[in-house]
């Protein structure tokens, strides 16, 4: 299985080879900055490779570090979560993760998730979006070989069998779809970020002089609920709701 | 009854002893009484008298009851004894002095006289006064009231004192219930066991005299410094009490008595903690009083494996429960055990005191020669105000034997030490490195326009080979329409052949012919190749196809009689005949086979 998904990954050149070569390079000189403790050189190797437009959960977890070893700890804590984004059930990302939202000032118990939200979430990450993109490919495929027999077929048995192992091929294939689809959806949003400013006054409206609701402290991370101007309306894991300059924060 | 107390009598004459002084005494109850207050006057014989006279009474008291007459009789150590009485309860009419003259009696002809008794009558106001005195006395709080006492109002952190409750009775006491305990916060309390039979004891308050209870005495060590209260203890008592205004009686003064229940409450007192002085020793840990230390070993000279007994003592007064010394400090090659911990205290003798032992266990894992180094154990003596160290005993140990655990020959003595992996500190886990997998931004294969190809891929090629699977089918059923079509021309070009041939008298040349126009007509209809035409499968075939059963009997008839004469020549009449059987069946099943 695992080698049909590679060889289908370079059949369809999604590694953008000749030019991510030179980038290569420069994640392993990032790293080997960071074995002798060259953080500040290695940052700029991994953020030399993220600015040409490409990443890795690798290169956010590297840099991740780097920043943790230099105490910057909202950093830290914003590439943590993009590598978790690319690879949410990587236990190294999500240690340091822990480990660094355990340095911050504030501390939000989270609403309880349902048990069946998170077990869904679980069982959906717990295949990349390319692998459900390639089961979803496989079992498609299946189905319409099915169909096919059903069409062609004079025999009722395998007609029969045509269409209704079909059906379920297709079903499968449908749901495939949608977890990948979730998947996607979830990586890409943008409606999480990590408080950067030393110390947010957290608003009633998105006016300058409302009424203070509360006070947040950096390395945060908030659910962005909309945007006016230059404006969030954002909300904590306890679930509190205020607003506050989108200057103060920095989109995961 | 009167019988028997006669001849009783009549005994007691007779066997009255002579040698005993006869005394006849006159009296009373009180000799000062207000005017209307009652008082009982009785004369009294020490032997049974005759002819009892009284006194003059009448001029000056009204007498409520009287003579009221008694005799006892007693039998000690066989000398009998009896008493004769005569009691009067009087009231006095005026005040003023008096004197109740005296009565007489006789005995054994002998004449016996009273002696004169002085009464003194106050005025009935003297009397309201004693009411008043009386009413005071319900207030109780001067009588019975519960008091804390402590042995010392200043002391050291961790110095001892004793507070004891006692409780002040003068009254008629029932009984106590319902103690609600004091709170000692701030103190770790240890309480002293009250003998309850010798616990109560007379003395003396201001110029009164109380009964006096321990209550409660218990053993207090401040944990904290700073002004601690003593909170007060409560308890309710059942004092048995007069109440209401005395009834008057012929017997004098009646007070119904009842029971009262009166909460008491004690006096708080506050003490003061001072804190340790500064300068203590490392070894210090709070000891307080004063202490003795000493250490022991059960053997000096032990093998590798061998359990080695180590035993500290500590022995003394003070806060001895809160203490622990240092655990030892053994070297690294042994195993030291926690240790089992003695301890006998007891507070008896008012001070907190004992002795408490820690036994080690402990294992050397390696030969060689170990010092087992002193124990410090410092203690503050509140007396002289001074820290004191003492140290016990060091001890050499050799231990013989070879130190490797895997060469031990005896090992089920050996004891593993497994330790869970303990977490040490926190750091972030290391880098990630190989290859980083770089892709641009955002990119994945789900969504991506590869994604979607692929998925319609399958659809399309299998939809394209289905529609040349589908010409491919017409085509073969398009040939299959013409062969049907031409099926009958066929066969009748085939009987024409057939006929010519028994025209000119070549039978087997007719019978194949015939053979050839029958079975290839019947295979053209039913699309069925050359190859798959015998008479089983075309029987199949035709009843597929609903023909009648006499068609298919008629044509079984047909084909087995033209391979009987292929082979076994037949007439030409019969032949002929079956020609026309041949051509009438193929029109018949023309018909049925559209």
């Amino acid at each position: 299985m695992k080698g049909l998904i590679a060889i289908l990954l370079v059949l369809f050149s999604l590694e953008v080879s000749a030019q991510s070569k030179f980038y290569d390079s420069l994640f392993v000189l990032g790293n080997t900055a960071m074995d002798s403790g060259l953080f500040e050189a290695a940052k700029s190797n991994y953020q030399q490779i993220i600015e040409a437009g490409f990443e890795s959960y690798k290169v956010y977890y590297n840099l991740g570090n780097a920043w943790f070893r230099t105490g910057d700890i909202p950093e830290a804590i914003l590439n943590y979560e993009r590598a978790r984004r690319l690879r949410p059930d990587d236990k190294d990302v999500m240690y340091n993760l822990n480990l660094a939202r355990g340095q911050i000032s504030d501390e939000i118990e989270t609403l309880p998730v349902p048990f069946y939200v998170s077990w869904f979430r679980s069982f959906v990450f717990t295949f990349h979006s390319d692998v459900w993109a390639i089961l979803n490919l496989i079992l498609t495929g299946t189905a319409f070989v099915f169909f096919f027999i059903y069409l062609i077929s004079r025999r009722l048995q395998l007609r029969r069998l045509g269409f209704y192992g079909g059906m379920l091929f297709l079903f499968l294939g449908i749901m495939t779809f949608i977890f990948g689809q979730i998947e996607v959806n979830d990586i890409r949003r943008t409606n999480e970020a990590i408080v950067f400013s030393g110390t947010v006054n957290v608003l009633s409206g998105p006016k300058e002089g409302s009424t203070t609701l509360f006070v947040i402290h950096e390395g945060l991370k908030v659910e962005i609920l909309e945007s006016t101007g230059s404006w969030d309306r954002i909300i904590l894991p306890n679930g509190s709701i205020g607003w506050i300059e989108n200057s103060a924060t920095v989109v995961i | 009854m009167k019988k028997t107390v006669l001849i009783l009598f009549l005994l007691a004459l007779a066997i009255q002893s002579s040698g005993q002084e006869i005394v006849f005494r006159a009296t009373t109850n009180k000799d000062k009484l207000a005017v209307g207050d009652y008082l009982t006057l009785s004369f009294e014989l020490n032997a049974s008298g005759n002819s009892f006279s009284p006194p003059s009474l009448s001029e000056n008291f009204r007498v409520l009851s009287g003579p009221n007459k008694s005799s006892q009789m007693s039998f000690v150590n066989g000398k009998v004894s009896s008493t004769l009485a005569y009691s009067y309860v009087i009231s006095p009419l005026n005040q003023g002095n008096y004197t109740i003259g005296p009565a007489s009696i006789r005995f054994e002809n002998k004449t016996y006289k009273s002696q004169p008794l002085n009464i003194q009558v106050v005025a009935a106001s003297e009397k309201k006064k004693d009411q008043q005195q009386k009413s005071k006395e319900d207030d109780l709080s001067d009588k019975l009231f519960i008091r804390v006492e402590v042995d010392k109002k200043a002391v050291y952190q961790g110095q001892q004192l004793i507070a004891t409750y006692k409780l002040y009775n003068r009254t008629s006491l029932n009984g106590i219930e319902g103690q609600k305990l004091p709170e000692f916060n701030g103190f770790y309390t240890s309480d002293i066991e009250i003998n309850t039979r010798t616990n109560r004891r007379q003395e003396a308050v201001g110029n009164q005299v109380f009964d006096v209870y321990t209550i409660k005495k218990t053993i207090l060590i401040p944990q904290i410094t700073g002004s601690l209260e003593l909170k007060p203890i409560e308890l309710s008592a059942n004092v048995r009490m007069r109440q209401g205004k005395p009834i008057n009686t012929l017997f004098g003064p009646q007070y119904n008595y009842v029971n009262k229940k009166i909460t008491l409450k004690s006096n708080s007192i506050k003490i003061t903690v001072k804190g340790l002085p500064a300068g203590a020793p490392a070894s210090f840990n709070g000891a307080v009083g004063k202490f003795k230390l000493s250490s022991s070993v059960d053997k000096e000279n032990l093998e590798v494996n061998d359990a080695l007994n180590y035993v500290v003592s500590l022995s003394g007064s003070g806060n001895i429960s809160l203490i622990d010394p240092d655990a030892p400090e053994f070297p690294s090659d042994f195993e030291l055990y926690d240790p089992k911990t003695k301890s006998n205290i007891s507070n008896k003798s008012g001070v907190m005191s004992g002795s408490r032992s820690w036994e080690y266990l402990a294992i050397p894992r390696h030969g060689g020669s170990y010092t087992i180094p002193p124990l410090e154990f410092t203690y503050f003596n509140p007396s002289s105000e001074s820290y004191i160290t003492l140290k016990s005993k060091g001890f050499t140990i050799s231990v013989g034997g070879s130190g490797n655990l895997e060469g031990d020959a005896s090992g089920a003595s050996r004891i593993l030490n497994k330790q869970e992996v303990r977490q040490m500190g926190q750091d972030i886990r290391y880098l990630k490195k190989g290859k980083p997998a770089l892709r641009e931004k955002g990119a994945s294969f789900f969504g991506s326009n590869w994604h979607y190809f692929w998925l319609l891929f399958t659809p399309g090629a299998l939809g394209l080979l289905f529609l040349i699977v589908k010409r491919n089918r017409k085509l073969y059923s398009n040939t299959r329409e013409i062969r049907k079509r031409r099926a009958s021309k066929i066969a009748r070009n085939t009987l024409r052949k057939a006929s010519v041939e028994l025209k000119t008298g070549n039978e087997k040349a007719y019978y194949e012919a015939l053979f050839k126009a029958i079975n290839g007509y019947v295979a053209d209809k039913l699309s069925l190749p050359i190859g798959a035409l015998n008479h089983d499968n075309i029987e199949l075939e035709l009843r597929d196809k609903e023909v009648p059963e006499d068609l298919i009997s008629r044509w079984k008839e047909v084909i087995k009689a033209c391979e009987m004469a292929r082979f076994a020549p037949q007439s030409s009449g019969q032949a002929e005949d079956l020609l026309e059987k041949s051509s009438a069946l193929i029109v018949e099943l023309e018909n049925k086979l559209k």
